[in-house]
């Protein structure tokens, strides 16, 4: 048998807050038995004998439509990508790969390959001083691996942030920055974005951005009001829940699915919503209509099974 | 704005927006939580179900969470149903410490019924619901994120960078998903899961609070597993909004 060799484990869309898919990547697919490959928040040695040889993880190598990977001793003229994988925001997870034909097995190198995914940032804050010529933004991420950017416009374009090229190991300077603080000119109107980066070798380094904030280099807003007792009931930095709608009917395997209506609701940070327990009370009656978001200003509804018959829904919309 | 009253916080975030109403709360305390085989079967010596006022019968209800003790990692999800009029509450996890309690605090959408000391702040919306009373008790809202959620994908965890007396909104069903991890060509009535090594998961959200991380995390864990009673997969990926902040 000959080797599997990977060039590289990458996500494929940045896109997502929460979990995103990784395509464990071959520049050698190898021959001889099947590709097998694994993915574990544990790095192991090529010497340690682990993951063990009959670890339920190994899975058969598919590409996006369940084939096969070509076999293949030299390097092939296109990258050839393992897909299935996906791995939570925030995390470094570690895959490995085999050929395997019977008992015999032979390990694929980079043993194994690393992927580190960062955290969704999220601008919590802008602050100025005094004068209002420097802006501050506050945005945190739970993670150790996580490398915070910022950038700060003038317009609401939102800047390159992805890597470009394997070979890109810090976004581009002239753009992002690391100091959460930006020279601003009083009065003026700017535009925000954080940048969670982390570094992957082989392949390209990972990259998560904000939501956009904006705020003017001017007048301090909010508003603070006291109780007869001197308690701050409402400050100057409060963000406060409101209740933008409730949105209800039926879905029914014929009509899903469903577009409704939500004027403006974006994935920003200051919008939320849910499927909700109906007001008839049956906790479990909304547990196969899927909640997505649909083309600007809708969300779409939609039976996930098609089993499912019938479903009254009761979706709730906050801002925040 | 066509009426009232907006403002606008120091980083562009609305604290009124004179349109929108406020959540008005209408219970809070503390509660113990069940195990969820407890749940399930209705049974068990830490059970407590919390019965909300049959007034807010026809109202939707949003419930905050948090436990009593400030340390460590635990997780619990809430079942929220209807007896006749009457929302019921009852808390459960399969990692929360016998001798704690959790804190929730429940609110209901738009109302009228505002607080007039004479002190303070009231602000209306043009349909007479309340838009901001500083007399109420609020939730000053720390983080926010929607995200898609099914047993392998959470929300979050969003950071804070206090944990001090932080809830988290438990949104949407607890149920998320029933998944059979066999070949959609397994026939229940001439084969065994059992013997073929297939089995059957069920799938509940809950909101984990990582105090040593400070992060709070919404997502689903599986509950229950078997290999002897087949049924057809349920429920699935959806979005869900996961809003962490402070009751004032």
């Amino acid at each position: 048998m000959t080797a599997p060799r990977s060039n590289g484990a990458v996500v494929t869309d940045e896109t997502p807050t929460s979990d995103v898919s990784v395509n464990f990547n071959f520049a050698i697919t190898g021959t001889g038995g099947v590709l097998q490959v694994f993915q574990s928040d544990q790095a192991q040695s090529i010497t340690s004998g682990y993951p063990a040889a009959d670890d339920l993880g190994w899975v058969d190598a598919v590409d996006v439509n369940g084939n096969p990977p070509p076999n293949s001793a030299t390097v092939l003229g296109t990258t050839w990508s393992h897909y299935g994988f996906t791995q939570p925001r925030g995390t470094k997870l570690y895959y490995y790969c085999r050929r395997k034909n019977g008992s015999t097995i032979e390990l694929g190198s980079p043993y194994p390959v690393t992927e580190i995914v960062p955290s969704q940032p999220y601008i919590s804050a802008i602050t100025h001083n005094a004068s209002f010529t420097t802006a501050t933004l506050a945005s945190q991420v739970p993670d150790p691996y996580t490398t915070l950017y910022y950038n700060q416009s003038t317009t609401a374009v939102k800047p390159v942030w992805e890597a470009q090229s394997p070979t890109q190991t810090a976004p581009d300077p002239s753009v992002w920055q690391t100091s959460p603080t930006f020279a601003t000119i009083p009065n003026e109107t700017y535009f925000y974005y954080a940048l969670g980066w982390t570094h992957n070798n082989p392949a390209e380094d990972g990259a998560a951005i904000s939501p956009v904030a904006s705020r003017e280099a001017g007048d301090k807003f909010g508003l603070r009001v006291w109780d007869a007792l001197n308690n701050i009931r409402l400050d100057t930095t409060d963000r406060m829940i409101r209740h933008h709608s409730t949105l209800s009917g039926t879905i029914t395997q014929a009509a899903s699915p469903v577009s409704l209506f939500v004027s403006g609701i974006a994935n920003d940070g200051t919008w939320g919503m849910s499927n909700d327990v109906p007001l008839s009370g049956d906790y479990s009656s909304t547990d196969d209509v899927s909640l997505t978001f649909g083309s600007t200003n809708y969300i779409t509804l939609a039976l996930q099974h098609t089993n499912s018959g019938s479903f009254n829904y009761r979706v709730q919309v906050f801002r925040i | 704005m066509a009426y009232g009253f907006t403002c606008i916080n120091e980083s562009g975030f609305y604290q009124i927006d004179g349109t929108l109403p406020q959540l008005m709360e209408v219970a809070s305390g503390s509660a113990t939580v069940s195990s969820y085989s407890d749940m399930v079967s209705g049974s068990g010596s830490r059970q407590q179900i919390i019965s909300l006022s049959s007034v807010f019968g026809n109202r939707d209800i949003f419930i905050f969470i948090k436990p009593n003790t400030e340390s460590g990692v635990k997780s619990c999800g809430v079942w929220k149903y209807k007896v006749g009029s009457q929302w019921r509450f009852w808390f459960w996890s399969n990692n929360f410490p016998a001798n704690e309690t959790i804190k929730y605090a429940i609110f209901v959408s738009g109302s009228t019924a505002a607080a007039n000391t004479g002190y303070g702040l009231n602000v209306f919306t043009a349909s007479g619901d309340v838009g901001y009373s500083s007399e109420r008790i609020n939730i000053r809202a720390t983080q926010a994120a929607m995200g898609v959620m099914s047993k392998s994908t959470s929300v979050g965890p969003l950071h804070q960078s206090s944990m001090a007396g932080v809830f988290g909104l438990y949104t949407g069903t607890n149920f998320v998903e029933r998944f059979f991890n066999g070949p959609s060509s397994f026939n229940p009535n001439t084969d065994s899961m059992g013997e073929e090594g297939y089995e059957i998961n069920w799938y509940h959200s809950h909101l984990t609070f990582n105090y040593y991380a400070k992060t709070i995390t919404m997502s689903a864990g599986s509950y229950y597993s078997g290999q002897t009673n087949y049924f057809v997969d349920k429920g699935g990926s959806s979005t869900r909004t996961l809003i962490t902040g402070t009751r004032i």
